[in-house]
Order: structure tokens, then sequence, then C-alpha cells
């Protein structure tokens, strides 16, 4: 396998080939990363924490297992990187927060990165986010903003920044987010990566800071399709320690079925999702749609009240988690953080309760419209990634506050749960995302679609340097 | 004239969720004073344009002291309650029912 100039530059998959064939070391590679992030790191702000020792111990038991011609395991020196409200052992999990500084060190890690870690990934270290990931921009107001690795002025999206920049600029191949309302899927458009949002319930919470009950999930973020079929299918399997982890899902084996190229029934989603914002942003998903040949433009009723369920039961579930620190140790929080969840302390219950059960409408609604399609097209964001610090957009002609509308898009699917795969577009040279929505359970079929449209070239995802 | 958050507070209390609660919270933001946020080399402040951000955290503390004390809640609290009580307001009841997990 022709590997990149610079090792840093590896995808996942080439990785594990690489090695396995003996082409290069796993330490070779986490050296590699390690130097890529010394390097870039001050800049892209990216990482909280390094996890030098740790990612070299690893990546040398790799080597001795290979030396010793014991098996490897699917991600066998694949560096690899997590938000950090992800425990990893004998680290602070901070959740993006100054409040936690004062935790104890996580005891063990996340089950995702036991998952990781036991088919012989290497953990580079923690990733910066948004305070308590309430947020879609990476600003951080105690460390710093994750900035664009594309144009460092600009926002890495949220609230899983650090996970975008870190695998946008190149640091790493791989990371771990969450999205509630889209912190995968917006920060992989803002930084031109792919980004998986698995069904709600599909992959173990255990071992994470909780934003939102109801609607977090955990996912991989990479450069390439087959990097995150890579990842998710080590991760997938039931979990007693998340009780929304479904035990009854059946495995996927979305790297398998990557080649697989079955007729889909794909429909580019209108009405909401049209229009609101930039027209490349729209072109974006179009060109997408196009190239999956959809079929017809597809409306659907709901939406906006799904949306509004969305930012209710978010607003509401982080005031619940917070309330008591909140009224403990306000000032360690960051106050716009502090007034969202101030607000969602005096909802009224009713509005609550009237937002979760409006997740069954939309869920019947949406399984209707998938028995007539098996993809759905849409754009992740309706703007390309902000200037730090910017606080209105311009939508349907209007300027609004930009931070509750940056996930417009993302909130109505992640309502509901389906699974989702967010692709970088390139429109001179600023990358858009579009969402490849799947019924639940069938994030093979989101995959499948990302990994033909790269293929295509019609998504990729470049380097800062301008490198694929 | 009423600024915005009275207005809103006004037609808040008229109508028919409107409670002694909400109004005991609710009713002193017509004295709450604007939030400005400054975002420089990346780090982000927040402070009030003429009140002290000490003053303005005690607000906050004792508008959460026990959620019914008359207190002045900050305009930023205001003004994310206000856009999530609209967005509530779009919702309709459907029902009993409520199954927010997929099985498999």
């Amino acid at each position: 396998m022709t590997l990149p100039q610079d090792l840093a530059d590896a995808t996942a998959v080439e990785t594990v080939f690489a090695i396995a064939a003996g082409q290069i070391s796993a330490r070779e590679r986490a050296e590699a990363a390690l130097a890529r992030i010394e390097a870039d790191n001050t800049t892209l702000n990216a990482f909280t924490e390094v996890t030098r020792a740790r990612a070299l111990a690893e990546a040398d038991a790799v080597d001795a297992s290979k030396r010793a011609d014991l098996s490897l395991g699917p991600l066998a020196g694949v560096p690899f990187a997590v938000k950090n409200l992800f425990d990893l052992e004998g680290i602070k999990t901070l959740a993006g927060s100054k409040l936690r500084q004062n935790a104890d060190p996580a005891p063990s890690d996340a089950t995702l990165v036991q998952r990781l870690t036991s088919g012989h990934a290497v953990t580079l270290g923690a990733l910066n986010m948004g305070e308590f990931a309430y947020d879609f921009t990476g600003e951080n107001v105690h460390y710093g903003p994750s900035r664009n690795p594309h144009d460092p002025s600009r926002m890495a999206g949220g609230s899983s920044g650090g996970s975008g920049a870190a695998v946008g600029g190149g640091l790493v191949p791989l990371s771990l987010g969450s999205d509630t309302n889209g912190s995968i899927r917006v920060p992989s458009a803002f930084c031109g990566i792919f980004g998986l949002k698995p069904t709600y319930g599909r992959l173990s919470r255990a071992g994470t800071f909780p934003f939102v009950d109801s609607l977090d999930h955990l996912g991989p973020m990479a450069r390439s399709v087959a990097d995150l079929a890579l990842a998710f299918d080590a991760m997938q399997g039931p979990d007693p320690l998340d009780p929304v982890c479904n035990a009854d899902a059946s495995f996927v084996a979305s790297l398998q079925s990557l080649e697989e190229a079955p007729q889909l029934r794909v429909a580019r989603l209108g009405g909401w999702f049209r229009g609101q914002g930039e027209p490349a942003s729209d072109t974006a998903a179009d060109k997408v749609a196009q190239a999956l040949g959809a079929v017809e433009d597809l409306e659907i009723d709901g939406v906006a009240s799904a949306r509004a369920a969305a930012f209710v039961i978010t607003n509401v579930e982080g005031a619940a988690l917070h309330l008591d620190d909140v009224r403990a140790t306000p000032e360690l929080y960051d106050p716009f953080v502090r007034d969202r969840l101030l607000a969602g302390a005096l909802m009224p219950g009713v509005h609550y309760v009237r937002a979760q059960r409006a997740r069954l409408r939309f869920q019947q609604r949406m399984a209707k419209v998938f028995e007539r399609f098996d993809l759905l097209v849409a754009p992740t964001t309706p703007m390309s990634a902000p200037k730090l610090g910017a606080e209105t957009v311009i939508l349907n002609g209007t300027s609004v506050p930009l931070r509750p509308n940056i996930g417009i898009y993302t909130q109505p699917i992640s309502f509901i749960g389906l699974p989702v795969v967010s692709c970088p577009v390139w429109s001179a040279s600023v990358p858009y995302g579009v969402q490849l929505i799947a019924p639940a359970w069938r994030e093979d079929i989101a995959l499948g679609a990302a990994h033909h449209l790269q293929t295509a070239g019609i998504c990729t995802a470049f380097f800062n340097n301008g490198a694929t | 004239m009423l600024r915005a958050p009275a207005i809103w507070c006004q037609n808040y209390m008229q109508g028919k969720h409107y409670n002694l609660i909400f109004r005991r919270i609710l009713s002193p933001l017509c004295e709450s004073k604007c939030t400005v946020r400054q975002n420089i080399g990346g780090v982000r402040m927040s402070k009030s344009d003429n009140r002290h951000d000490a003053e303005k955290l005690m607000d906050a503390k004792r508008l959460l002291s026990g959620l019914v004390t008359d207190a002045v809640a900050p305009e930023a609290v205001c003004a994310n309650l206000e856009t999530a009580l609209a967005l509530a307001g779009t919702i309709k009841d459907i029902g009993h029912e409520a199954a927010p997990v997929f099985r498999a």
C-alpha cells in the first residue's frame, strides 16, 4: 500500500494495513501523530490533554504483538482521540467545563474507548469541546475555541469542536464525539470531514459525561468513510452500563457492506430543509441528491415542531442535570451556558411533556417516509463555518442569533434518533456538510451511500494543506 | 413604551398559563439590564454594560435559590426563556403516548 509522504496523514485503514504488512511500526505512526499535534495544536487548540506516554505504550504493545506473531485487532496502531467528556483512565473528564477541574480522575476508560483500544487503537488524548456540550460553535470560555483547520479565524463547530479540528487538521485520523442536537454533524460540516451519528441507543454512552439523556448519541469522526465504518464496527454491541444501549440491536457489518451498491430510493428533503441559509448549503445537498439519483424533493410535515421539541427537551434536561451546580457555583459556568440553564429551570413542565410526546408522532411520520425511501438527503447546517465570535446569521433574509440556529437542520433528525452520516462537499474551498439520513438501525445504508460519494469524488475530506 | 421583555412578560401573565410563581419570578424582568459579549483572542467573556458581574451573579443565585423569590433575572435569561417558550408554544399536544426510543 502506498502511504502518504508524512505518516501523520495516513487514514485509519491505511495505518492498519501498513502495520499489518510490516511497512511501518505502530510506534512510528504514533510518533508521527504526536509530532503533528506538537506542531499544529497551538493553532487549532483541539487537544486539552495529550496522553503521550499512554499512546507510546499502547503502540509498543501493538508492535510486540506483531513481532510475536499474535493476532492484531481491527484498529491496530490507529491513533485516535476523544472529546473530553469521555472518561480516560487517570484523567479528569472535564466536559469542557471549569467546574470539573475539581473532579477526580476517571477510574477507567469509557466503554467506547475500551472497545477501540481492545481493537488495538492507540489513545492520543482528550479534545476540546463546548462547555457541557451546550453549544454549536466549538468556542469555550475556559479553554479557548477550537479553531477551524481550513481557516483558524473561523469556528470549528460544536460541541465536538476539538474532535472536528483534530481530524480536519490531520492531527489524528479518527476521533470520537457526542451529538445531542448536531454536535458530531456540525463540526464535521464546518471542518470538512465525515461524521457518523448512529441510531439512538446503538452505541454505549457509559463512562461519558451526559448532557440530555433523551437525545445523547456518541459516534466517530474521520476523513474517510471506511475509517468511520472501521471504528463503528469495533464499537457496536450491548452494554449493561448504559440502559439506553439497545441489547436487541443486531450488529451491522458496515465496513464489509461499503463496496455493495444497492439500488437506493433517495429523496432530497425540501420545505424546512431548503432555502433557509446560504445558497451554497442547498447547492451542496442538491449535488449529493443528484449523484444518488434522488427522485423527488420531499416536504415533511411537523419538522418545525420536531426542532422546537428538541430545543425544549435539551433546555429542560440540561437544566435538571446542572441545577444544583448552577445554584452552588454559578460563577464557574460560562455565562452564556448558565443563562440557558437558568431559562431551562424556569420552563413549565407541560412543555417538556408535550415535547416528549411529539417524538412519537414525528417518529411515526418518518417511519411512513421510509416505507417509500431508503435514504434522505439534507444540508447539515444552513451556513459554512462562521467567524469566531460571530453573534448573528442571516436566515430567510433576516438577521437572527447565530447560536440557537446553527442546528436547525440537525435537530429534527437527532430528535428521533435516526442514523446520519454528514459528508463534506466543497464550494470555492469552503466545506459544507450534507446529511445522509437512514432508517433506524441502518447505519450501513448511510455509510454505503457516503462511501459511494467519496469514491466518486463528490464528497472529500481535504487536509488543511489542500492535499487529499 | 415597554421594552420587549416587559411586553412579553405582560402578555405571558395574561395567558392561561399564568400563575403566581411565574409572576413573582418574571415580573422583575422589566428592571433587568443588557448583557454584552466580548470575544477577544478566542477567550470569551460576558459582562453587563451597566451592572457588575458580581451583581449579575447574585441575581442568578437569588433567582435559583428557591425559584419562587422575587429576584431580578438577567435579561439574557429572559431572552433564552422567551425563545424556548416561543418554540414550545408551537408544539401541539398529541395525546398520551410517549415512546421516545426505537426498538430494534
